[in-house]
C-alpha cells in the first residue's frame, strides 16, 4: 500500500466504520467499545506505516479531484508535523476508547457515544493531513460539530447543553474567521494549496510584504485562538468539562484544543519572522498563560483545575511558537513541539485519573477529598507521575520541555534587548510557578492529607485494569520520554521541527546539561512554587471575593449578557421596526423611493421639469380636470361610504368623458361599463359593512400621512411630466407605424379595430382563452358553493 | 420555431389546466389524485428541461431566450415546484379547494420560468405578475385563518405598489432607449447612462425588485407573509418566488443596465449589508420557526445580493449557485416545519402557534426523519461544510475577497457567525431538550419531499463540481450581454 492510500484510509476508515457502528452494536451489545478501539487502532497502524518515510525526511502528497473549477481538491499532505499529530490523535484515541469500556455505564447510549468519538477522530485526522486550506477548514468545523455533540452528550443536564452551545458558538464562529483568513491568503498567494506556499520562497516573501498580510494573520489567528481557548475565547473550555471525562481527556486536552496550535505551527513558515506574529501569538499566549494559571487556584472541581491548566499549557505552546525574529524565525519551535507531545501524555494521564477518582468516589469536588493514597495506591502513583511531569520535576518529560521553554525565553528576551531581557524570562517563570502550585494541589488535595470523615463512599479502591491500564501506559511514556528523550526527539520532534523551520534540524536534548541559566530558573520555579503553595487557599479565597465584587471583570459576564440580552435587544428592535399595520410598510417603501429619487432630482435641479410645456388645454377640458380633482378629494375626504363611493364613480365617469373628448368612444364605453359594474359591486358590499368610518386618526399621524402623500404625488407628477415632455425620445413613436400601415396592410380605417383583430390577432386569441379560463373559474366557484351548502 | 423548446412551460400549463378541470368533477375525498398528477407534470417538465440543457435559441420574435441561464433557473423553479406539489399532497388532504391550490402553484411556476427566459422587459413584467398574482392568492389559501388572510393582504398591497414602481421604471428605460428588448437596451443605453434620468430608472426598478427579493427596507411584508401563509406556500415564496426576483434583477441590471453599473453597484452593496445584518440579528429572538426562517431568508438574500456588487464571472456564478442551493435548503426547511405543524395540529386542533419552537422540543425522538432533515437544512443554511450552503458561501465569499471587497466578505462572514446562534437553537431544541411526548408517525408525502431536498442539499455539497460549472456557464450568459 502506498503512503497516500494509507493516509486516506486512516482518515476515512473511522467515518466508514462509525457509519455502520449502530448495526454492529446490535451484534456486540455492551462490547461495542472494543470495536471502536479496534477502529482507532487500525488508523494508528495506517499512520505508523507512513512514519518511517517521514522520519527519513520525506513528505507525502496526493490528490483526488473534487472541485477543480475552484481549485479545490481532496488532497492530503504528510510531513513531520502532521504525522506527530496523527500519532497523538489515533494513539490517544485507542487509549480513550479502551478506557471508556470501563468508564461508561452500559445503561448509556453507547452506540451514539462511540460513533461520535469515531467521527471526531476521523475529522481530526482529516484536519491534520489536509493539504489545502479549504479542506482543513471543513474538517476543522467537523471537529467543532462533533465536539458540540459530545459535550452535550448528557442531554438532560442543562449545564451540558449550555456548555455544548457555548463551545459551538465560539469555536465554529472562530472557524469562520479562519476561513475568511484563508480566503484572504488565497487572494494574496493565488492558491489554496498549503505545500505550494510552504515550499515556494518567493510566494512567502510576497505574502509578508503584501498589504493584506496583517488581515490574513489576524483572521487566521482568531480561528486558532478560539479553538485553542486562548485570550478571551478561553471561556468555552471550562464549561466543556460537562462532557464525559474520557471525552474531555481526548478532545479538550489532548487533541481538539490543540488544533489551534497545529494551525499556528502549520502557518508558522508563512507568517513568522514578523513583529506582528510575535506580538499577536506570544502576546496573547503569555497573557493567557498567566491568567489561566492563576485562575486555576479558584477551582474546586478536579476537571475545572485541569481545564484551566490546559488553557494555560496551550498558552505556553502559543508563546513558544510566537517567539520569532526576522533573523531567527523559529526560536521556540523545538521547545513548543516537544512540550506539545509531552502535554498530550501527562494531561491525558491526569484526565484519566480524574475520571477514575470521580468514578470511584462519585464526586469531583477536591475539597471533599483527601488521603486516598492508601485506598488507591496504583492510581496515586500514576497521578503523581502525571502531576510531577506537569510541574516540571526531573527526570520526567515535562521537565525537559519546560527547560527548553525557559531557554527559548531567555534567548528571545536577549534578542529583543532592553527590559525584555529580564521581563520575558521572568514571565515564563511566573507561569511555571502557577503550574507548579496547582499540580501539587491535585496530588495533595486528592491523595495526601487526611481522609474526610463524611461525603465519601466507605469502600474506595483502585478500578479494574480496563481503566487503569491506559493510565499506566501513559505514565510509562512520561518516564520513558524523560529518561530516553532521544526516542521522541529523533522520531517526532526533529522531523516536525524541520517541517516548520524548513531546514534540517538536529536537537540535543539531555536530562543533565550542566548548570545553565534555565536550570537556575527551574530551581527558582520550585522555590517560588512551594512558597505560593503555602498561600494557595488564601489566594483562591481572595479570587472568589474579588470576582463577587467585580462580576464584570469576567469574560463570561459578557458572553452570558450577549447571548441572553441579544434576545431582548432584537425583540425591542424588531417590535419597533416591524409594526404590523400594512400602512407603515407602504410608508417605508415610499420613503426610501423618495430618498433615492432625491439623488437624480438634486443633480438635475430645475432641468427635471421641462421649460416649455407643449400642452394645449382648451377650457372645457380644464373644467373636466377640475371636476376630477374635486371628485377625487371627495372620495378621500367624505365621512361616509356612500357619498365617497358616489364621488369615486363620478371620477370614473369623468375619465370616460375625457376619452370621448379624445376621440376614443370605444374606450369610453368600456370605461363606463366597468365603472358602472364596480359601483354596483361596491354598493352590494356596502350593505355588509358599517356605514361610518369609526377610526379616529390623531392629527400628527394625519399630518405625516398628508406630507408623505403630497411628496409622493409631487414625485410622480414630476416624473410623468419629465417622461412625456422632458425626454426627447431617440426614436419615432409606435403610433405613426399604425397610422401609416393600418389601411395599407389590413384595409381598415379604425386603427384600434385593426390592431386588435389583425396586428395582434394572436394576443386577442389569448385574451379570449383567458376569458374562457375566467368563466371556468366562475363556474368552479359556483359549483363549490353548491357543495358547501 | 421549435415548440419543443417551450415544452416544459407547456407541460406545466397543460397540467395546471387539467388539474383545474378534473378537480371540478371529483368529490373531495378523491382529490388526492390531483397532487400526484401535478407532481407528475412537474417531473416531466423537469426532465424536459434537463434534457434541453446546452440548447440555445431565441423564440417568439426574440422575446424569449433559451440559454444556460434560463435553463438553470428553470431547474431551480421546477425543483421547488416539485417539492411544493409533493408536500402539497399531504397539505391539501381533505380540502375541497385542492385543485385551486395546485393550479395556482403551477401557474406561479410558469410565471417564474418565463421570467427566467425573458429576453424582453414586457415578457419579464407579465411573467413576473403572473407569478405574483398566483402567489398572492396562495398566501391566503386558508380562507378561515386570519393570519393567512393578513399575510395575503400585506403581500398583495406591497406587491402592487412595487409592481407600479417597477412598471414606471420600465417605461423610463423604454423612453430613453426606444426598445424593451433586453440586449438592445444594453446596446442603446448611452442616453440613460449619460443622464441622471438613468438613476431615476434604477431607483424605480430597484424598488420593484427589492420587494420580491425582500431586501431591507422593502422586506417588511416577508416575515408576516412567510409566517402567516401555509408552510408549503412559504416554501414556494421563499425558495421560488424570491429567486424569480433575483433572476429578473440579474437580467435587468447586469445585462440591460450594465452601463449604469456605477449607480446600482453601490446601492446593492448598501442593501446587501443592511439586509443580511438585519435579517440575522432579528432572527436570533424569534420563537416562531417560520418567522425565523423568514428572517434567515432575508439574510440569505443579502448574501446573494453580494454578487451584484462584485460582478465577476465567479461571483455571479456563485450567486446563481447559491440560488439553487437556497431553493433546496429553504424549501426543505419550510416543508419540515409543515410536517411539524401538521403533527401539532393533529394532536391539538386549536393550537395557536403550531410552528412555535417549543413544538420542536425532542423532535429527534418524536420524528427522527423530520428532525434529521431539518438538521441538514439548518446546518446548510448556516454554511456548515459538506452541504450546499457551505459550497455556495465559499464560492461567493472567496470571489468577493478575490476582487478586493475584503470588508464586504468579512461582514458576510461575521453574519454567518451570528446566524449560527439561531440555527444551533433549532438543533438544540430538536436533539438536546427532553420531551415527554411520544414518537409519532411521520406524514408520508412530507417525508418524501424532505428527503428529496436533503439529498439535493448533500449532493450539491459533496459533488458540487458539475453544478458550479453550470452556474458559471449561466453567469457567462449574463456577462456576454445575452446577445
Amino acid at each position: 500500500m502506498d503512503s497516500f492510500t494509507a493516509i486516506t484510509i486512516a482518515v476515512f476508515l473511522p467515518f466508514v466504520l462509525a457509519g455502520i457502528l449502530p448495526a454492529v452494536a446490535k451484534l456486540l451489545k455492551d462490547k461495542i467499545g472494543w470495536y471502536a478501539s479496534a477502529t482507532a487502532l487500525l488508523s494508528l497502524l495506517m499512520v505508523a506505516q507512513v512514519a518511517p518515510e517521514i522520519i527519513h525526511g520525506e513528505t507525502i502528497q496526493g490528490t483526488i479531484e473534487w472541485l477543480p473549477s475552484m481549485g479545490i481538491n481532496l488532497s492530503f499532505y504528510a510531513d513531520g508535523l502532521s504525522i506527530m499529530f496523527g500519532f497523538i490523535v489515533s494513539g490517544i484515541g485507542v487509549i480513550i476508547m479502551s478506557y471508556s469500556n470501563g468508564y461508561m455505564s452500559t445503561k448509556e447510549d453507547l452506540p451514539r457515544y462511540y460513533q461520535q468519538l469515531l467521527f471526531f477522530m476521523g475529522s481530526m485526522l482529516g484536519m491534520v493531513f489536509s493539504a489545502n486550506t479549504i479542506q482543513l477548514f471543513i474538517f476543522w468545523e467537523l471537529t467543532s460539530i462533533t465536539s458540540f455533540m459530545l459535550i452535550g452528550y448528557w442531554r438532560n443536564r442543562p449545564m451540558s447543553v449550555y456548555g455544548a452551545t457555548k463551545s459551538l458558538l465560539i469555536t465554529a464562529s472562530g472557524g469562520l474567521f479562519m476561513l475568511a483568513g484563508f480566503l484572504v491568503l488565497h487572494a494574496i498567494t493565488g492558491t489554496f494549496d498549503i505545500p505550494t506556499i510552504l515550499h515556494n520562497e518567493s510566494i512567502r516573501e510576497a505574502l509578508q510584504n503584501h498589504h493584506l498580510f496583517i488581515y490574513a494573520l489576524i483572521l487566521i489567528f482568531i480561528g486558532a485562538a478560539s479553538k485553542s481557548a486562548q485570550g478571551p475565547f478561553y471561556i468555552w473550555l471550562p464549561n466543556a468539562m460537562e462532557a464525559p471525562t474520557p471525552v474531555s481527556a481526548f478532545l479538550h486536552s489532548a487533541t481538539m484544543v490543540k488544533a489551534g496550535i497545529y494551525l499556528i505551527a502549520r502557518i508558522h513558515p508563512m507568517f513568522s519572522g514578523t513583529e506582528a506574529w510575535f506580538i499577536l501569538v506570544s502576546g496573547v499566549g503569555i497573557f493567557t498563560m498567566l491568567l489561566a494559571g492563576f485562575l486555576a487556584f479558584r477551582q474546586t472541581d478536579i476537571k475545572g483545575i485541569l481545564a484551566y491548566s490546559t488553557i494555560s499549557q496551550l498558552a505556553y505552546l502559543m508563546t513558544m511558537y510566537g517567539y520569532t525574529t526576522h533573523e531567527e524565525p523559529g526560536i521556540g519551535v523545538a521547545a513548543a513541539t516537544f512540550h506539545l507531545l509531552n502535554h498530550a501524555t501527562f494531561k491525558a494521564c491526569l484526565f484519566l485519573v480524574a475520571g477514575i477518582v470521580a468514578h470511584e468516589t462519585a464526586t469531583r469536588d477536591i475539597t471533599k477529598m483527601g488521603g486516598l493514597r492508601k485506598e488507591m495506591p496504583i492510581t496515586f502513583i500514576v497521578a503523581t507521575i502525571g502531576a510531577l511531569s506537569m510541574a516540571g520535576i526531573p527526570p520526567l518529560n515535562g521537565f525537559l520541555s519546560k527547560e527548553m521553554f525557559y531557554e527559548a525565553s531567555v534567548e528571545m528576551g536577549h534578542l529583543l534587548g532592553g527590559p525584555y531581557t529580564i521581563l520575558i524570562p521572568a514571565l515564563a517563570v511566573l507561569g511555571g510557578v502557577f503550574t507548579f502550585a496547582y499540580s501539587i494541589k491535585l496530588i495533595d488535595g486528592i491523595f495526601l492529607g487526611k481522609r474526610p470523615t463524611k461525603g465519601l463512599p466507605e469502600h474506595i479502591h483502585d478500578p479494574s485494569m480496563v481503566m487503569l491500564a491506559p493510565a499506566i501506559f501513559l505514565a510509562g511514556l512520561i518516564i520513558l520520554f524523560g529518561l530516553v528523550p532521544s526516542i521522541p526527539v529523533h522520531n517526532f520532534i526533529e522531523p516536525t521541527v524541520s517541517g516548520i523551520i524548513l531546514e534540517e534540524a538536529h536537537l540535543h536534548v539531555k536530562l543533565w546539561h550542566g548548570f545553565t541559566t534555565s536550570l537556575m530558573m527551574t530551581i527558582a520555579t520550585f522555590i517560588l512554587g512551594i512558597l505560593i503553595y503555602t498561600q494557595y487557599d488564601r489566594i483562591a479565597e481572595w479570587q472568589n471575593r474579588f470576582n463577587a465584587m467585580f462580576p464584570w471583570i469576567s469574560v463570561n459576564y459578557y458572553y452570558d449578557g450577549a447571548v441572553n440580552n441579544a434576545k431582548d435587544v432584537t425583540f425591542k428592535f424588531s417590535s419597533r421596526m416591524q409594526p404590523g399595520p400594512v400602512k407603515n410598510y407602504v410608508i417605508a417603501v415610499l420613503l426610501l423611493t423618495l430618498a433615492m429619487f432625491a439623488i437624480p432630482a438634486m443633480m438635475l435641479g430645475t432641468n427635471l421639469i421641462p421649460q416649455n410645456l407643449n400642452f394645449d388645454v382648451p377650457l372645457y377640458e380644464a373644467l373636466i380636470f377640475l371636476f376630477m380633482i374635486v371628485a377625487a378629494l371627495g372620495a378621500a375626504l367624505l365621512p361616509r361610504y356612500l357619498p365617497a363611493i358616489i364621488a369615486l364613480s363620478g371620477l370614473g365617469y369623468l375619465v370616460a368623458l375625457l376619452f370621448i373628448y379624445l376621440q376614443a368612444p370605444d374606450l369610453a364605453l368600456t370605461q363606463v361599463l366597468v365603472e358602472t359594474l364596480s359601483t354596483i359591486i361596491f354598493l352590494l358590499a356596502l350593505v355588509k359593512i358599517p356605514q361610518k368610518f369609526k377610526e379616529h386618526i390623531p392629527t400628527t399621524t394625519l399630518a405625516r400621512d398628508l406630507i408623505i402623500s403630497v411628496a409622493v404625488s409631487v414625485m410622480i407628477f414630476i416624473l410623468l411630466i419629465n417622461a412625456t415632455q422632458g425626454i426627447v425620445a431617440p426614436f419615432e413613436s409606435l403610433s405613426y407605424y399604425f397610422i401609416e400601415k393600418s389601411l395599407a396592410l389590413a384595409g381598415g380605417h379604425n386603427i384600434v379595430n385593426v390592431i386588435i383583430v389583425d396586428f395582434r390577432g394572436y394576443d386577442t386569441l389569448g385574451e379570449i382563452s383567458v376569458l374562457c379560463l375566467a368563466a371556468l373559474g366562475v363556474y368552479n366557484l359556483i359549483h363549490s358553493r353548491g357543495e358547501d351548502e | 420555431m421549435n415548440l419543443m423548446l417551450v415544452a416544459p412551460e407547456l407541460t406545466i400549463a397543460v397540467t395546471g389546466l387539467a388539474v383545474l378541470l378534473i378537480g371540478l368533477f371529483l368529490p373531495t375525498d378523491s382529490k388526492k389524485i390531483l397532487g400526484y398528477l401535478a407532481s407528475l407534470g412537474v417531473l416531466i417538465a423537469l426532465a424536459l428541461t434537463v434534457s434541453s440543457l446546452g440548447t440555445e435559441a431565441l423564440l417568439f420574435y426574440n422575446t424569449v431566450s433559451i440559454d444556460a441561464l434560463s435553463q438553470f433557473f428553470k431547474i431551480v423553479f421546477l425543483v421547488v415546484a416539485l417539492l411544493f406539489t409533493i408536500a402539497g399532497i399531504k397539505y391539501t388532504e381533505g380540502n375541497s379547494n385542492t385543485e385551486e391550490f395546485f393550479t395556482l402553484g403551477l401557474f406561479a411556476t410558469i410565471g417564474m420560468m418565463f421570467v427566467a427566459s425573458a429576453n424582453d422587459l414586457m415578457v419579464l413584467f407579465v411573467a413576473f405578475e403572473l407569478a405574483s398574482l398566483a402567489t398572492y392568492a396562495l398566501a391566503g389559501f386558508e380562507k378561515k385563518n386570519i393570519k393567512s388572510l393578513e399575510a395575503a393582504m400585506k403581500y398583495f398591497i406591497i406587491g402592487s405598489l412595487s409592481a407600479a414602481l417597477m412598471l414606471l421604471g420600465i417605461s423610463y428605460v423604454y423612453g430613453a432607449t426606444g426598445t424593451t428588448s433586453i440586449p438592445e437596451i444594453a446596446a442603446n443605453s448611452a442616453t440613460l447612462a449619460s443622464s441622471p434620468i438613468g438613476i431615476v430608472a434604477v431607483v424605480l426598478l430597484l424598488a420593484g425588485f427589492g420587494f420580491k427579493i425582500a431586501l431591507v427596507p422593502f422586506h417588511m411584508w416577508a416575515p408576516d407573509t412567510y409566517q402567516g401563509s401555509p408552510s408549503v406556500v412559504s416554501a414556494l415564496l421563499a425558495a421560488g418566488s424570491k429567486k424569480m426576483g433575483i433572476v429578473a434583477a440579474l437580467k435587468v441590471f447586469v445585462v440591460a443596465l450594465i452601463a449604469l453599473k456605477a449607480d446600482w453597484q453601490i446601492a446593492f452593496a448598501i442593501l446587501a449589508v443592511i439586509t443580511m445584518t438585519y435579517g440575522n440579528v432579528v432572527a436570533l429572538k424569534q420563537t416562531s420557526v417560520k418567522r425565523m426562517l423568514a428572517y434567515s431568508s432575508l439574510a440569505q438574500a443579502g448574501y446573494i445580493t453580494m454578487a451584484f456588487v462584485v460582478l465577476t464571472p465567479i461571483a455571479l456564478g456563485g450567486g446563481i449557485f447559491y440560488a439553487l442551493s437556497h431553493g433546496f435548503m429553504k424549501a426543505g426547511a419550510f416543508i419540515a416545519t409543515a410536517a411539524v405543524t401538521y403533527m401539532v395540529l393533529s394532536e391539538n386542533k386549536d393550537s395557536a402557534d403550531p410552528d412555535h419552537i417549543e413544538n420542536f422540543r425532542g423532535l429527534g425522538k418524536r420524528m427522527p426523519i423530520t428532525a434529521l432533515c431539518m438538521t441538514i437544512f439548518v446546518f446548510a443554511l448556516a454554511g456548515i461544510p459538506l452541504t450546499a450552503g457551505y459550497m455556495s458561501k465559499f464560492v461567493l465569499f472567496s470571489s468577493t475577497i478575490q476582487s478586493g471587497f475584503v470588508w464586504l466578505a468579512v461582514i458576510a462572514i461575521l453574519n454567518s457567525a451570528i446566524s449560527l446562534g439561531y440555527y444551533a437553537k433549532i438543533v438544540k431544541y430538536m436533539y438536546f431538550l427532553p420531551t415527554d411526548s411520544e414518537k409519532v408517525s411521520e406524514p408520508f408525502p412530507y417525508t418524501i419531499a424532505m428527503i428529496i431536498a436533503a439529498v439535493g442539499v448533500l449532493a450539491l455539497g459533496f459533488w458540487s463540481e458539475p453544478f458550479v460549472h453550470w452556474a458559471m456557464e449561466a453567469a457567462s450568459v449574463l456577462l456576454t450581454g445575452g446577445m
